[in-house]
């Protein structure tokens, strides 16, 4: 779960309340990563119950917000968190599921879906592109979508591959599941 | 609303084969209009050589019709093809064919030259195209001396020199690596969002994406939705 130590990251400098880590949260992830400030005072209690952060007292300018500093814990855990990869993704993946579904039975038909998939990702990639190119030049939203772009293109390099393996010749398919009607 | 810069109407063609003609385009209606970039789609044999073909005049129509600008082009009438190459149409091939012996200028220039324009106007006209696709400052050197990308932007500048509002390209990345396909796709979209008509033929999904439209193509037709219907009960 990343939002515990997203915080943690955001509580390097100095101790913040529940409302700023909230509003810096969005603005550091472009926008596409929203938090209400009782999520993220429900977290900050949790890390504070582990030992990973630890109250500090009240904003001098408004004394009902909370303040929390990160304890020794707290950024030992960030250093690790930013620097271990992800747990990997792939295994479940929906594009994965709908081609190896289907080429189980009849690979003939995947190509077909294979090539349905394709022309939806490449209309999506159109999209993204359109939009990076209208976009101004805001360093965290240009990094945010090239991540999108890079992990289209490499579901399109996927299918390419996957075309490439599955057999071409109708007749060898083994049990035929689908009509053709093309 | 202005004619497409190019259309194809209910186009037909066919090329010679071993056991007689075959039909490489078969039906396809397509338009590019000015200020688009379009993709066409599809595995080889699929006929995007023949259309790429078709819109400059190296391919006839058996029936069918194209037209540059609104303006049907008589089918065979070379002579006049071979003006709209000159003057409306510029193509950029997947090998990379510049002449060795002369500079990058005179390159750019050549067209225009064989055209009989002038040579002060050819000569400003490929320095304006060298500068659109970011070339200004290598127009003395000589093709040898430049990278595969680079080659194929004088290419793209030698489509374009002049007042060409056509541009195809026919697997224009073909012969470059990866990064250096996207930046050379990224320029043929640059010049359309600029205001050419640019119609790129690829294989390449990737590439194509970086069209405003994607046509695919399948023996010579718009291919459909290549998704079949399921029978019910079929799928265990």
């Amino acid at each position: 779960m990343s939002v515990p130590d997203g915080l943690l990251v955001l509580l390097q400098d100095e101790p913040k309340h529940g409302y700023q880590l909230a509003t810096e949260f969005a603005e550091r992830t472009a926008g596409r990563w929203n938090l209400n400030t009782g999520q993220v005072y429900t977290t900050l209690d949790r890390l504070a119950r582990d030992g990973f952060v630890e109250a500090d007292g009240t904003d001098p300018a408004d004394a009902r917000r909370r303040l929390y500093r990160l304890s020794d814990e707290g950024r030992a855990r960030s250093r690790r968190w930013l620097s271990e990869a992800p747990e990997a993704p792939a295994a479940r993946d929906e594009l994965v599921l709908r081609v190896l579904l289907v080429a189980a039975v009849d690979p003939h038909t995947a190509r077909l879906v294979v090539d349905a998939q394709r022309r939806q990702l490449v209309a999506r990639l159109q999209l993204m592109r359109r939009e990076q190119r209208t976009a101004g030049a805001d360093l965290l939203h240009r990094l945010a979508s090239d991540a999108g772009v890079t992990r289209v293109e490499a579901d399109l390099r996927w299918l390419d591959l996957c075309e490439e393996r599955l057999p071409t010749d109708p007749t060898s398919r083994t049990r035929p599941i689908i009509q053709e009607d093309l | 609303m202005s004619a497409p810069v190019l259309q194809l109407d209910q186009v037909v063609a066919e090329r010679p084969a071993g056991r007689g003609p075959v039909r490489v385009v078969d039906g396809l209606s397509l338009t590019v209009d000015r200020g688009e970039l379009v993709a066409l789609m599809g595995p080889s044999g699929s006929g995007k050589t023949s259309v790429i073909h078709l819109a400059c005049g190296l391919l006839v129509p058996s029936s069918g019709c194209v037209s540059l600008l609104g303006a049907p082009r008589p089918p065979g009438d070379q002579a006049g093809w071979a003006a709209a190459r000159r003057r409306i149409v510029g193509v950029v091939h997947q090998r990379l064919d510049l002449l060795p012996g002369l500079s990058v200028l005179d390159n750019v220039a050549l067209p225009l030259l064989l055209d009989r324009v002038p040579v002060r106007r050819s000569l400003a006209a490929a320095r304006e195209a060298l500068d659109r696709v970011g070339l200004a400052e290598l127009v003395s050197v000589s093709p040898a001396e430049l990278s595969g990308g680079e080659q194929q932007q004088v290419a793209i500048a030698r489509a374009t020199a002049g007042d060409r509002k056509l541009l195809l390209a026919d697997e224009p990345t073909a012969a470059l690596d990866t990064r250096t396909a996207e930046h050379v796709v990224e320029l043929l979209a640059r010049l359309a969002a600029d205001g050419a008509a640019v119609l790129m033929a690829t294989h390449d999904t990737r590439l194509a994406s970086w069209a405003d439209r994607v046509v695919y193509l399948r023996d010579g037709r718009e291919a459909d939705d290549p998704m079949p219907e399921l029978i019910p009960g079929s799928l265990r």
